[in-house]
């Protein structure tokens, strides 16, 4: 049911249901917010969309008050102003001055607000105890004295990834967001996939971007650096640089890391292409019992932390990023007695964890050197003073130079789904491709199943993103083993395209247009299938001949303490 | 007297039958159970807080001796408080056929020297107090009645009539006192509907602090449909300084529960959660001592006398927040949750505990209806205003003569309360202000007390009368001392969630420790520097009232506000002249050593903590300004008053 109601002597139109906050959004007119999220139920804490309502004695927040008919808002007034810009100032009142030196700094919504509502003086100072740094985790740094406790990473972390890592804790002026039981962030349960860091609004949360080690290597004259490059992250630089032409964008990026300082760089697609293939063997080689994706590092820490009883059904295959690792150490010859160093470019968070974990870690050569994400990359090129706009489309290097449409995909949930679906297809039918039209949405989430029937058996997969909703998917499959035969896992929603890696945006369309392009993009590709990438036939036919080649490409999870 | 005296069939008998059915024996014990009667000497130790404080348990066993040793005859109780804070531990006895003697404050030593009295039929006159009027008994010559003392004639004893004279922990002397009448009727005899019609007549309001008439939230709750439907009785008082809702818990536990319980009859909630304080185990042990004897009565459970209700009562113990005491916050700590308030609408009553219609009664407000049920609507409007009928208790605190639990009726004005109920200000110092409502309350005047106790009146004064916590306050008091109380209690006990609250209050907070502390190092500019303070306190409380999320927060501001307003020039002396009037801020005051007075002792200069006083023995000393914390230990010690201050 649609009305108007007045605003600033306005009339706009209301939907029936919503809040001031949605129909003012809709009109047009900017309300400053700092705890507000889209898609979750309003907390109402920090108190900046506070607007006038005629009627009421005190100001409203628009973020949770429903519409009403009767309404006459008024959203900019002196008095409500006035209210907005001591809310900012009492947060810098208490609020670290070293914006210069803050992670953050031109990307803050602090600041943002500080700017916006024009607050051009310190009239409040005020003390907070000092706090200290946690610096535990191998993917993101917490720094407590930045936070004001807007709660946006509680929420994401319980609601969204089910993790439950940070909590509010204390009261009064004693009140602050820490972990569980206040231990740092790498002894409790969080998966490290940097949601967090992506909803933080000031530098509380941050990741650690290891820029430093990637500069001294690749000025070390005894490494032979090395870059392995996923399709999202050359994406989300093309959204950086407002480049349309997204192929191009891609190869552009191999140019501007050649001028890094890498000797060569690889595309992780045709990773992907060869982990979908091996995952397609083992499905066919299975009877009956469902198999979980292992591409998603923080998927795994999730399983292990919370379903122990499932690491028997989760594919012992290494992800993509640990493939290229292992292979690139054993394939890549040392020249010139230069030892290869690999960089994995990726859009989440979870693979620097993934990297340290003890098993891709053999005493003195670990699979991969540094992870670097999307976001640090595009501060590194800017570090090195390049212009994206100047640089030359360039191939990836060989063995991993060609992907198919599938290995593309990898970054969008259902992508490995789909992939290993039709891979499964072909080896069943010794060489068919799936019919086109396939992937069905189950349930209104984030849940999508594909199914055929081969010689009277019916195959079912599946995929789930979102660690809370992929929690509550799998309790639910409980009482139906083997009902679907593959079931895909990303921890964050909508997966890799959504990763907590990437460039901090602040567009709500930006979900919505990176799964169009990658899609759009993958689908341009010639090579429709995983099985058609002839590369990883080469390269699996080098592994047969090598001693306990095979094994290289398989790990084991352990059960974790659940903290 | 307990439950023995009483067996299970006959209490259940004397509750769901009219006093004309009851049989002979039956009323001959009520009789013995009201104490109208008694066949040998009784003597009761009052058991309430500040009676254990001051030893009540110490007097116990020492007439528990005393009887042993003389091997006397006589029945050893306890009562509940009787309100009255000064002259604690009470001992009451009660001879065949006399009038019954409130005797106090009876410590363990004149133990003997009463009960000698008491056994020859002679009061010691100073000891006694006051005597209880009963028709069936002589009274005793000399001694005043109960409603003669001042402290007790200027209050209406409705709600607490029963409070100093029956033992709370026997459901049968409850019983004995029309106990659990009127909810067995209304479950009988009355329909829901009935019920909340009733309370809507008597024009009942809550008494949690807002005033909301009891009916109407009722009515939104039974206006839901829901499956389910939850109360909540909220005991979860924590304001400094209030002690009404732990004093109703501990004196009388059979009232609230049957409170409750009509209550949840009438908005059809079969479950009902009662959420105490845990911080104070007395008056929880109490609550929770009732529950089982009224469950072992089958006034909870299923099919209650038959009438087909069920009734389930819980009691929960809070997280120990302030803030857990504000409806939601309360909700979502019952569900398991950090104790934290949201954002209303929707209210409770329509969508609150685990998502059903509930209803937030706080205990006072429950603890009104069986009165409203057995005597009538009308005869509750009898009392108080029309605005707000009935009684208020009040817990009067702070520099009065008398201190204690007070019944008054609205429309007192606060003028008779201090005055005539609380016997002005003792010492013979002069009234300075008055704080009520805890630390979401305001500071008022001289001039305002000739305001009268009223929910619409103090509305309108912009007061909030919060849980009844009435602190009267002296000459001796610092207002800005006062208000950085009030002020630090709210910002540690604030919640933290939303950013005015949390923020601002620690800001003012700030802003008062400037003033009333010795700067840093005094700048030329300080002292302006400290006044653009006040007037930033001033905006910030405009805006954390304006915008904060629940009622902690938007009423926060108040006792500073009113203090600046009252007492600005208090705020000016300390801000300027750097002067605490009342002495209490020692923090602004300088201490000097008078050359001429000064003999050379080195006593000071030994006593200093932080070595700030310097001197050649048999030479005048002399303090170190920068050094001196303002402990004043040096002005303790010199015999001779040569330190000072200024």
């Amino acid at each position: 049911m649609n009305f108007f109601i007045t605003v600033n002597n306005r009339e706009i139109e209301a939907v029936k249901g919503e809040t001031i906050l949605q129909a003012l959004k809709r009109a047009g007119i900017s309300i400053p917010t700092l705890c507000n999220m889209e898609g979750f139920t309003p907390t109402g804490a920090c108190r900046l969309c506070m607007v006038e309502v005629k009627g009421r004695e005190g100001l409203v927040p628009s973020c949770s008050q429903p519409v009403e008919e009767w309404m006459e808002v008024k959203t900019h007034t002196p008095r409500v102003i006035k209210a907005r810009r001591m809310i900012v100032e009492l947060l810098l009142a208490s609020h670290p001055d070293d914006c210069l030196y803050c992670e953050r700094n031109c990307h803050c919504e602090l600041q943002n607000l500080a700017f916006e509502l024009n607050v051009r003086e310190r009239k409040q100072s005020s003390r907070r105890p000092a706090m200290v740094k946690d610096l535990s985790s191998p993917a993101i740094t917490r720094d407590p004295s930045k936070c004001i406790l807007c709660g946006r990473c509680v929420r994401i972390c319980e609601e969204v990834m089910g993790c439950s890592s940070l909590e509010f804790s204390g009261k009064g002026d004693a009140s602050r967001i820490d972990t569980l039981g206040g231990r740092g962030l790498n002894a409790t349960s969080c998966i490290a996939c940097g949601q967090c860091v992506m909803v933080c609004p000031t530098g509380a949360l941050y990741e650690k971007k290891k820029l430093a080690e990637l500069q001294i290597a690749l000025g070390n004259p005894g490494l032979h650096p090395v870059a392995v490059v996923d399709p999202v992250v050359s994406l989300s630089l093309a959204d950086v640089y407002g480049n349309r032409n997204l192929r191009q964008s891609a190869r552009q990026l191999n140019n501007l890391l050649k001028r890094c300082g890498f000797r060569e760089v690889y595309d992780y697609a045709a990773l992907q292409d060869l982990y979908v293939r091996k995952t397609a063997e083992e499905l066919t080689r299975a009877e009956g019992s469902t198999i979980y994706s292992s591409n998603c590092p923080a998927w795994i820490k999730y399983a292990e932390q919370y379903l122990p009883e499932l690491l028997p059904c989760i594919s012992k295959l290494k992800s993509p990023s640990q493939l290229a690792g292992t292979l690139l150490k054993k394939l890549l010859p040392e020249k010139d007695g230069t030892k290869p160093f690999v960089v994995s470019f990726s859009p989440c968070t979870a693979r620097k964890y993934e990297s340290r974990r003890r098993e891709f870690n053999p005493v003195g050569e670990p699979e991969i050197d540094l992870v670097i994400t999307a976001r640090a990359l595009e501060q590194y090129v800017v570090l090195n003073g390049m212009d994206p706009a100047t640089a030359e489309a360039e191939e990836f290097n060989k063995p991993f130079q060609t992907s198919s449409m599938y290995g593309e995909l990898g970054g969008v949930s259902g992508g490995t789904m789909e992939a290993v679906a039709a891979e499964t297809y072909f080896r069943l039918t010794g060489g068919k491709d799936l019919p086109s039209g396939r992937l069905k949405k189950v349930k209104p989430g984030k849940i999508r199943e594909l199914v055929f029937d081969h010689a009277g058996e019916t195959w079912r997969f599946a995929s789930v993103s979102g660690m809370a909703e992929a929690a509550g998917f799998i309790e639910e499959l409980s009482g139906k083993p083997g009902y679907y035969r593959y079931i895909e896992v990303m921890a964050c929603p909508n997966g890799c395209i959504n990763g907590g890696g990437l460039p901090i945006l602040n567009d709500d369309n930006i979900l919505k247009n990176r799964q169009k392009q990658l899609t759009e993009l993958a689908e341009k590709n010639a090579l429709a299938c995983s099985n058609r990438n002839r590369t990883i036939d080469e390269l699996l036919s080098e592994l047969a001949k090598m001693d306990g080649g095979e094994q290289l490409l398989y790990t084991a999870y352990e059960p974790g303490k659940t903290v | 007297m307990s439950l023995q005296a009483m067996n299970r069939e006959t209490a259940r008998r004397i509750i769901a039958l009219p006093p004309s059915k009851i049989t002979r024996e039956e009323q001959d014990l009520l009789l013995l159970l009201r104490r109208d009667r008694c066949t040998i000497p009784v003597i009761l130790v009052s058991e309430s807080r500040p009676a254990r404080v001051s030893g009540s348990n110490a007097t116990y066993s020492a007439i528990a001796d005393y009887i042993s040793e003389n091997n006397l005859s006589v029945e050893l109780g306890r009562c509940s408080g009787k309100g009255f804070q000064q002259n604690e531990p009470f001992v009451d006895v009660q001879l065949p056929g006399k009038s019954r003697v409130t005797f106090g404050p009876v410590s363990p030593e004149i133990v003997p020297l009463i009960l000698d009295g008491m056994i020859n039929k002679a009061i010691p006159m100073e000891y006694a107090l006051w005597q209880y009027r009963n028709p069936m008994h002589e009274p005793w010559d000399g001694v005043p009645f109960f409603d003669e003392i001042p402290y007790f004639s200027g209050q209406v004893r409705k709600l607490t009539r029963n409070f100093g004279l029956s033992d709370p922990a026997s459901v049968a002397e409850y019983i004995a006192r029309d106990g659990y009448k009127a909810f067995v009727k209304a479950i009988s005899n009355y329909t829901a509907a009935d019920i909340t019609e009733l309370v809507e007549q008597s024009g009942l309001r809550g008494r949690g602090g807002a005033g909301y008439p009891t009916a109407q939230k009722w009515q939104v709750a039974r206006n839901t449909l829901s499956d389910q439907k939850y109360l909540i009785c909220n005991a979860d008082e924590s304001d400094p300084g209030a002690f009404t809702d732990k004093a109703l818990l501990e004196r009388e536990p059979h009232k609230v529960i049957e409170g409750v319980a009509i209550a949840a009859y009438a908005i059809g909630a079969s479950m009902v959660f009662i959420y105490v304080n845990a911080s104070d185990s007395y008056s929880t042990d109490c609550i929770e001592h009732a529950l089982s004897e009224a469950a072992a009565l089958g006034l909870t459970g299923e099919n209650i006398f038959d009438s087909g209700f069920n009734l389930k009562v819980q009691l929960v113990r809070s997280a120990g927040a302030y803030i857990c005491g504000e409806e939601t916050a309360l909700i979502n700590n019952l569900q398991g949750k950090r104790a934290i308030p949201r954002q209303k609408p929707p209210y409770p009553s329509e969508k609150g505990l685990f998502g059903k219609p509930t209803v937030v009664n706080n205990v006072e407000t429950l603890f009104n209806l069986p009165d409203i049920l057995n005597y009538g609507p009308q005869w509750y409007r009898n009392t108080g205003t029309p605005d707000s009928p009935g009684t208020k208790i009040l817990s009067l605190t702070g520099k009065l003569k008398y201190q204690g639990l007070v019944e008054v009726p609205f429309g007192i004005t606060l003028n008779d309360l201090v005055t005539k109920i609380g016997g002005g200000i003792r010492n013979g110092k002069q009234f300075k202000a008055l704080q009520i409502g805890g630390p979401a309350g305001r500071c008022i005047g001289h001039e305002g007390l000739q305001l009268k106790l009223d929910y619409k009146t103090f509305a309108e004064a912009g007061i909030f009368l919060g849980s009844g916590g009435v602190v009267v306050l002296d000459e001796e008091n610092c207002m800005v001392d006062v208000a950085r109380y009030f002020l630090r209690f709210i910002s540690r006990e604030s919640c933290g969630k939303c950013i005015p609250c949390r923020e601002g209050s620690r800001r003012m907070l700030d802003i008062l420790n400037a003033i009333s502390h010795r700067p840093e190092q005094g700048a030329s500019h300080e002292p302006l520097e400290r006044f653009k303070g006040v007037m930033t306190l001033e905006s910030l409380a405009e805006v954390i009232k304006d915008t904060s999320l629940c009622g902690l927060g938007k009423t926060a501001p108040d006792t500073v506000l009113s203090t600046l307003r009252l007492f600005r020039e208090e705020y000016e002396e300390h801000i300027f002249e750097r002067k605490c009037r009342a002495g209490v801020c020692t923090d602004l005051q300088t201490y000097y050593i008078d050359m001429e007075a000064c003999t050379g002792c080195t006593a000071c200069a030994k006593k200093c903590p932080v070595n700030a006083i310097i001197g050649t023995p048999r030479q005048p000393f002399f303090i170190i300004e920068q050094k001196c914390t303002g402990c004043g230990i040096c002005m303790e010690t010199c015999k001779f008053s040569a330190v000072k201050t200024r």
